[in-house]
């Protein structure tokens, strides 16, 4: 059973985003990280790059696959996972508490568009 | 299982592939489908991989041989004529279902011709233990393709200098390849290249499905992404380098500096060399900012007259340290 966080907003292609103000702190899913396997490298973009909703923005490579990650929302990175650079299988030990990048959100309905975590759940069949 | 066939027999450049790959899956992904290919001599390496730490750069450029990224993760591959590339592109979503159903059937394909073919953890097909064909896997929201090599005969001496840089690796958290010894199924069969791929399609599809001329010109639209020098050299994870060497008549000498996305920064130079010029301005600042190609450190040094700088220190010799 894939673990799944009252209050997060969840996309279709299992990536996460916790909202703090007007801060979206975007990662993948318990659920993402156990299809993709042992995590060897993060590919993320650079602060102040500009993220779009359902546009690529990086990779999450694994013993297994290299997996496009796609923002769930719009803006401007502001911060990214540096310790995943050194350790990018903290991704698997607790995808939730080791986020991918911080976004400054640019269009808060967007969140609209996404699952909460009771349809998340029902999305992958658990 | 489809066959995906291209309108012509020509032979592309190998990113013209994997755009193929792409294309397909969005156009055409509702079946399976499955195709071949075979390119000119060319490495192939992994989407978050060093390319200076898997490359022999200078092999390649001196006997002609290619070299671009993919998106796929994993390690460096070569490939020419002789060894047989599959693109495999479902819609499935699961990393580990598509792997094994896919390498399943490739064994069952091997067998039927009476190998001994098994595949292990890694995704690798092997035939009485030693590798002949290595996978990997590119996913996108919606689909998957997985990719990989099938060694019918190749050109050994290419693919053992190509893929084994001389130089010292630069330090990076990038995806290090893993050497598997290997076998080709020329040894194994007497059947020839065509006959063998006849027999792929007759056992892995059951039709096929022709591109246009234009599916080919949208397919070289989205291979201009895969050209760009920003995907092949500035996709390089980040690294950190140091060269040192005793250069006579020169002294030590130790140069420091990162590359993020294949370009230099924060290059420091100490040693007890004779100092004749200001090296911070004439080397240093610009070098700092200079991607980090064999031609790109000639250019930006292509006024420097570095032995003015540097008592006798030549600059081929200065770049040479550099890149090895």
């Amino acid at each position: 059973m894939s673990k799944i966080i009252e209050g997060l907003y969840y996309s279709e292609s299992h990536e996460y985003v916790k909202v703090e103000g007007n801060i979206g702190f975007i990662g993948i899913s318990d659920y993402a990280q156990h299809e993709l396997g042992d995590v060897v490298y993060v590919d993320m973009p650079e602060v102040d790059d500009e993220v779009s909703a359902g546009e690529e923005f990086g990779a999450v490579e694994s013993v297994k696959a290299a997996s496009d990650l796609i923002s769930p929302v719009s803006g401007t990175v502001v911060e990214i996972n540096e310790a995943l650079e050194d350790e990018p299988g903290l991704v698997n030990k607790d995808s939730y508490e080791n986020w991918i990048i911080k976004v400054e959100l640019s269009d808060e309905s967007e969140l609209e568009k996404l699952m909460n975590a009771e349809a998340y759940k029902a999305f992958i069949g658990e | 299982m489809k066959y995906l066939r291209l309108p012509d027999n020509e032979t592309h450049i190998l990113p013209f592939y994997l755009s193929m790959e792409e294309y397909a899956a969005h156009v055409y992904g509702d079946d399976s489908l499955f195709f071949m290919w075979q390119v000119e001599p060319t490495v192939i390496f992994g989407r978050n991989q060093v390319i200076q730490n898997e490359v022999n750069l200078d092999y390649c450029d001196e006997h002609g041989i290619q070299y671009y990224r993919r998106k796929s993760g994993g390690g460096c591959v070569y490939a020419d004529m002789g060894n047989i590339m599959m693109s495999y592109i479902t819609r499935s979503d699961n990393v580990m279902t598509t792997f094994s159903q896919y390498t399943a059937a490739v064994v069952r394909m091997l067998k039927a011709l009476g190998l001994n073919a098994s595949d292990n953890s890694r995704n690798d097909i092997m035939i009485d233990g030693l590798k002949v064909s290595g996978n990997a896997f590119y996913h996108m929201p919606g689909y998957s393709i997985v990719h990989g090599t099938m060694l019918y005969d190749t050109h050994m001496e290419h693919m053992a200098h190509a893929i084994s840089p001389s130089a010292t690796k630069l330090e990076s958290k990038g995806v290090k390849s893993v050497s598997s010894r290997i076998t080709t199924l020329s040894q194994h069969l007497t059947m020839g290249i065509g006959e063998f791929k006849e027999h792929v399609v007759g056992s892995m599809c059951d039709g096929e499905i022709v591109l246009t001329s234009a599916d080919v010109e949208r397919i070289e639209q989205i291979m201009q992404g895969y050209l760009a020098p920003e995907f092949i050299m500035g996709n390089n994870p980040r690294c950190n380098a140091t060269r040192r060497a005793y250069i006579d008549n020169v002294g030590e000498i130790e140069v420091k500096f990162s590359l993020a996305h294949n370009v230099i920064n924060d290059m420091n130079i100490t040693g007890d060399y004779f100092l004749l010029g200001d090296i911070d301005h004439l080397v240093i600042n610009r070098l700092n900012g200079t991607p980090f190609t064999r031609a790109a450190l000639e250019n930006a040094l292509r006024d420097t007259a570095l032995e003015e700088i540097i008592l006798n220190l030549d600059k081929q010799t200065f770049i040479n340290l550099l890149i090895s």
